[in-house]
């Protein structure tokens, strides 16, 4: 050959019909895998959507190209990142020969892969091989000195990555016997590992022999296996990190999907919710077929880890397997589902946060909750308590309403706080939820962002009455009362004139910020950690004494759900100046107080309490003052705390600190 | 004024005498009381004209008989403490004789010339007052009057069972400790604050270093099974009236608090400030009984050796 | 065999309501339904699963106004319909307000018979707010059916009912013959508390409201209270408070033996 470049089908010319032959078996086999996949995810007359199709693809690119929540944690993430990064450079060299051989020199007589082209080539092929090797040997590693106790190994598992090992193996000596027989003297060190292992050689006869067998082995290995990728945990390259990341959801995370037609159903006798899996979505189904198993979502679940039933990955997994049976009319619970992994959910998302694939557990989660509610069966009693309580005394625990009324007029009278009145317009309006109003613990956290609030002379108002806002008892799945209090607080809204909402419960932020535009209430809102960190940022506010060491514990629907971190650490830090530290897990990683999803109210009393190892936490810091942002990890975090530690809302701290 | 008190155990005919007396004294009127006991061994009270005894424990195999006495005498009234049994066969005196009658009375009050018949409602947030007129039966509250010990041997009329449209079966006894909270002196109360049955341990030291015996709200009993159903305080279960009652852990059902009202001194512990409990306890402790209990039992375990 | 269930909407004891002299302002009184009738509708509802037949909820309204109490009444009826109950048949009269056990079970014996007799009357041990336990002595006796209390298990076979009584300090084992009247108590069963969907379906079952003249009643046997009193509460509501653990397990000891009510 005059000028450097490839031997096609060196020895095998022979078995090149094998090629082609395989290649046409195998497109019709995953041709078939996707049309399956396709049939597990779409009911005939479902179609996938495309709209919002800029932000899709950028999900696409963002999540399942350049995998953005792979890569940060760093054994898994470089584990992962070799072997794809690997493979693509594998993937694309491959398919550039083949574009040589059967297009540029069978139709045109040309060449692509020559000269400094072939080196470069050469070159990055035993680069790409080489750092799949290693994150093989990485993941083989991990899997048998078990680093995670939740990831669970299957012979598939094992199977797969012996089978890519092989792959890769093989592709290096059919290379080395390549280099040994035609380009040991120019290839140089383009071909560093090829040239590695042509030396090893000699004139042997049974070296062609060899070449040949391998070479059959590899080939057919390597199409069958991208054959069956739609069949085996493979699928995960297409259906997660492909589709799963192109179609997530659009909207926030934390406002699960809203039944429109609720009231439909229930009159016509139907339940709502997700029964059964043809009563699920396809995106809901989607999401089971894209876990890789990653075990990512228990590591960091407070269900798992305080010893409940309930493991996300396990239930996506459970789920799945419920696909596998084909049986999509049959109740998921209890032949697939234990109740009891549902009703361990706190909704506190870190599984959401954490799946590289987007799936959304707690979507699923919530849905076959709502099902169980609607039934009345496979429900905790005390579950049913919020709902019925709401209903016969418009808040969850059952408190006596006068006793809110009675509160009211203490503010009125104390602070001097006027009560709405429909004729005037205020620029905020401070929602007390159930939780500051009737909890007298909770009480003071109202009464510190009041005094606070009059003195910075803002113009904010109470409401005469408020509803429940529904949050817990959405959690828990009665989506029929949530939709009837939206409507009852969205028709309390509109009647009264004001600019800003201001709520102190991160879960009636949520709500009213994410939830109520499903059913057609738009609200603006604000947590008062805002208003008062912009406050200090501005100067209004300023806070002197400090001195004790402080930590902060992120609700999950402020931080992990809506993003609010900075906030209420501005106004912990604005007092607690240096005496201010981290909890090991804060922010995004914050672990659950225990009392989300509805747990306020009932309790699966099963391992630890999370509320216990959350405590345990921030005791492990030195910290004398637990602030927090949230009525519910106010209570549950108390009832862990012992006497030498306060817990308090940021605003009550803050408001100890600057004085009357 | 005549009439009848049905007793089922000796201490019965005691407290009824006392009943009469307060209703003869506040009508102005001489009394003739009559008993009527319903156990297998008959027993004697001073104080009653005529005793009269069915052989039977059970009220199913006496109902025919009480008709029989009732026909025996004529009666202003009829009463009995507000057992459960008692309740039942007053009940149906009232229907034969086509009267009126009044459960769970606590107290006989005279007010502008007329007397009344007072009883708690609403879980014992208010009392309802009824006029007591001559063919009223009544049942009373045990342990709201102060008994009365009277000499005399009255003669003991034997009456032979008549059962009425019912057969009794058999007789089950409950699942028990052999314990009796309603005479107890002291009561320590296990509510839903307790997170698991191991935990009672706590409650159980306390009320062995007071003297006491430990009670239940009523999931401990009937829902989580904690502990057995004798230990349970409610209108359904037992009616305590100790001198010191220390609800733990206890939020204060109305049924609970009904239950548990006529203890002299209660001491409520609570993490939550608004429970309702607290409204009817004497002295409260707002606070984790996790943290509390292990403190007080040290701090009382010192005063009480000292 | 059919089943009729007595319902009782009663003043809600959890949100008693009274003035500063004392006096108990019922009327500001909400209803709920009587807690006790729950178990008896749900343990209706479970012999009717087993033998057929049909549930029906009859209420009597005795808390006035009855015009402004309507809506309340109509939930708590909604309320046992959700449970399970077939239909409802409802007495509202002035007449019939706060008329006494006795009266509301000379009614309830007519609403029976208009619906020309039943097999079983079920219905809870007492009220929440009255507790009398009367009403099913009287009824069983208007009816002239067999009359059973405080039953917290019960089976039927062949005409006959089997009961356990559940009493102070024992279980006595009672048979009878149907028809009868039982009345039932908490333990008989755990009744599941009904969701807005289960109410929302009650509303699409009949529900038949009577005046007294409707099923034949002109004279009630009257028995309502004189008057009614707020309990003034004498406990001493004493918070003990201290800055630690210790100070209040003190201070409490130091208020037990002034009390007089440590052993010592």
């Amino acid at each position: 050959m005059s000028v450097a470049g490839i031997e096609h089908f060196l020895f095998v010319e022979d078995l090149e019909f094998l090629v082609y032959q395989s290649l046409l078996l195998a497109a019709i086999i995953f041709i078939y895998g996707l049309y399956r996949a396709y049939r597990r995810w779409f009911k005939p007359g479902e179609r996938p959507p495309l709209n919002n199709i800029i932000e899709r693809i950028g999900n696409l690119v963002r999540y399942g190209l350049l995998q953005r929540k792979v890569i940060y944690k760093p054994l898994e993430g470089t584990m992962h990142t070799m072997i794809y990064l690997g493979f693509i450079i594998l993937l694309i060299g491959t398919l550039l020969r083949a574009f040589e051989y059967d297009i540029l020199i069978r139709l045109f007589n040309t060449r692509l892969l020559v000269s400094t082209t072939y080196y470069i080539f050469k070159l990055l092929m035993n680069v790409g091989g080489a750092l799949a090797i290693i994150g093989i040997i990485i993941a083989l590693g991990k899997r048998v000195s078990y680093i995670s106790p939740y990831l669970k190994t299957t012979t598939e598992d094992v199977a797969i990555l012996l089978s890519l090992l092989y792959l890769l193996v093989t592709g290096f000596i059919l290379d080395g016997i390549s280099t040994w027989a035609y380009r040991r003297e120019w290839i140089g060190l383009y071909d560093p590992i090829g040239l590695m292992i042509a030396g090893l050689l000699d004139t042997y006869p049974w070296v062609i022999a060899l070449y040949r067998v391998i070479w059959l082995s590899h080939m057919l290995l390597a199409i069958f296996l991208v054959a069956y990728i739609p069949y085996t945990k493979l699928f995960h390259m297409i259906a997660g990190g492909i589709l799963n990341t192109f179609f997530a959801r659009d909207y926030a995370p934390s406002a699960f999907k809203a039944i429109e037609n609720i009231d439909e159903i229930v009159e016509q006798g139907g339940v709502p919710g997700g029964g059964s899996l043809s009563m699920l979505t396809w995106k809901e189904r989607m999401d089971y077929d894209s876990c890789i198993k990653c075990a990512r979502c228990t590591e960091n679940c407070p269900a798992t880890l305080s010893g409940k039933l309930l493991s996300p990955m396990d239930l996506i997994l459970d789920l799945r397997r419920a696909m596998d049976s084909g049986d999509y009319d049959a109740e998921l619970v209890p032949r697939f589902i234990d109740p009891e992994v549902l009703w361990s959910c706190v909704t506190c998302g870190a599984c959401v946060y954490q799946c590289p694939m987007l799936i959304h557990h707690v979507e699923s989660i919530i849905d076959i909750r709502r099902y169980l509610i609607g039934k009345g069966e496979n429900v905790p009693d005390e579950a049913l308590e919020p709902s019925y309580n709401i209903m016969r005394y418009g808040n969850p625990m059952g408190n006596d309403p006068m006793d809110r009324e009675v509160f009211l007029n203490e503010l009125a009278k104390d602070l001097g706080v006027e009560v709405a009145s429909e004729d005037i317009e205020y620029d905020y309006v401070l929602w007390l939820g159930c939780q500051v109003s009737y909890d007298p613990n909770n009480r003071g956290i109202a009464r510190s962002l009041l005094k606070i609030l009059r003195r910075m002379g803002v113009n904010v108002a109470l409401l005469p009455e408020e509803a429940c806002c529904g949050e817990p008892i959405r959690r828990l799945g009665d989506e029929l009362l949530f939709k009837e209090l939206v409507s009852q607080n969205g028709e309390l809204f509109s009647r009264y004139r004001f600019k800003k909402l201001i709520v102190m419960c991160p879960h009636g932020y949520n709500v009213f910020k994410n939830e109520y535009p499903l059913y057609g209430y738009r609200i603006d809102v604000i947590h008062h950690s805002q208003i008062l960190s912009e406050a200090i940022e501005k100067g209004l506010l300023k806070a002197s004494g400090g001195g004790e060491k402080v930590t902060f514990h992120d609700p999950c629907y402020l931080g992990r759900w809506n993003g609010v971190y900075e906030d209420p650490r501005i106004v912990v830090r604005s007092v607690a100046g240096d005496g201010f530290t981290e909890m090991p897990r804060n922010r995004e990683r914050s672990f659950c107080c225990g009392g989300g999803g509805g747990h306020l109210y009932f309790e699966v009393k099963r391992g630890d309490r999370i509320s216990r190892l959350r405590m345990d936490e921030a005791i492990a810091t030195g910290a004398e003052v637990v602030c927090t942002a949230c009525p519910y990890c106010r209570i549950m975090l108390s009832s862990e705390a012992p006497q030498d530690i306060r817990v308090l809302d940021i605003v009550e701290y803050l408001a100890d600190k600057i004085g009357d | 004024m005549k009439a009848l008190a049905i007793g089922f155990k000796p201490s019965d005919l005691g407290e009824a005498l006392a009943v009469l007396n307060r209703l003869a004294e506040a009508l102005g009127e001489e009394l003739e009381a009559n008993a009527l006991i319903i156990s297998k061994e008959p027993f004697k009270h001073g104080g009653f004209h005529k005793i009269y005894h069915v052989k039977t424990a059970s009220l199913y195999n006496s109902i025919g008989s009480i008709y029989k006495v009732m026909d025996d005498l004529t009666v202003d009234t009829v009463v009995s403490p507000n057992i459960k049994d008692g309740v039942d066969l007053l009940g149906r005196v009232a229907t034969k004789i086509d009267g009126f009658m009044v459960t769970e009375v606590s107290s006989i009050e005279k007010i502008d010339g007329d007397v009344y018949l007072a009883r708690p409602i609403l879980g014992g947030r208010a009392t309802a007052y009824y006029r007591y007129t001559p063919g009223t039966l009544f049942t009373y509250t045990v342990g709201k009057f102060q008994p009365i010990d009277e000499a005399g041997e009255p003669d003991v009329i034997e009456v032979t069972t008549e059962p009425g449209s019912y057969t009794v079966v058999g007789v089950e006894e409950k699942k028990r400790g052999a314990v009796d909270i309603e005479s107890a002196e002291v009561v320590v109360g296990v509510g839903r604050g307790f997170r698991s049955k191991d935990d009672i341990k706590m409650a159980s030291e306390l009320a062995e270093l007071l003297g006491g015996e430990v009670g239940c709200s009523r999931p401990i009993a009937a829902d989580f099974g904690w502990l057995d159903e004798d230990r349970w305080i409610g209108i359904s279960g037992k009616k305590i009236r100790p001198k010191l009652y220390i609800p733990i852990g206890i939020s204060g059902a109305p049924q609970h608090i009904m239950a548990a009202n006529d203890s002299k001194v209660i001491v409520a512990v609570n993490k939550d400030k608004n429970a309702p409990i607290f409204n009817y306890s004497d002295y409260g402790v707002v606070a984790d009984l996790y943290q509390f209990l292990p403190v007080f039992i040290k701090v009382l375990r010192e005063r009480l050796v000292k | 065999m059919d089943i009729a269930v007595l319902v009782k909407a009663s003043l809600d004891v959890n949100l008693v309501r009274g003035d500063a002299e004392g006096r108990l302002l019922k009327e500001a009184i909400p209803l709920a339904i009587s807690e006790y009738d729950r178990n008896a509708v749900y343990e209706a509802v479970r012999l009717r699963d087993a033998l057929g037949g049909k549930v029906y909820i009859l209420s009597v309204l005795t808390w006035g106004p009855t015009q402004r109490r309507m809506r309340d009444f109509e939930n708590v009826v909604r309320e046992a319909l959700a449970l399970g109950g077939d239909e409802a048949h409802v007495v509202v009269d002035e007449a019939a307000v706060e008329a006494g056990p006795k009266a509301t079970a000379y009614i309830l014996s007519k609403l029976v018979d208009k619906l020309g007799g039943v097999g079983l009357v079920l219905c809870g041990e007492a009220s929440m707010d009255m507790m009398a336990s009367q009403v099913s002595n009287y009824l069983a006796s208007y009816l002239g059916y067999n009359s059973v209390t405080f039953v917290r298990e019960l089976s039927i076979e062949g005409g006959k009912v089997r009961c356990k009584r559940d009493l102070e300090n024992y279980i006595e084992m009672v048979e009878t013959e149907l028809p009868a009247v039982i009345s039932v108590t908490g333990e008989i069963n755990k009744p599941r508390l009904p969701t807005l969907l289960q109410i929302r379906r009650a509303f699409a079952k009949p529900l038949k409201t009577y005046s007294l003249s409707d099923i034949g009643v002109s004279e009630l046997p009257k028995q309502t209270p004189t008057k009614y009193e707020l309990v003034k509460v004498s406990r001493k509501n004493i918070i003990i408070e201290g800055a630690s653990m210790e100070e209040i397990a003190s201070k409490l000891v130091d208020k037990l033996i002034e009390e007089g009510v440590l052993r010592r």
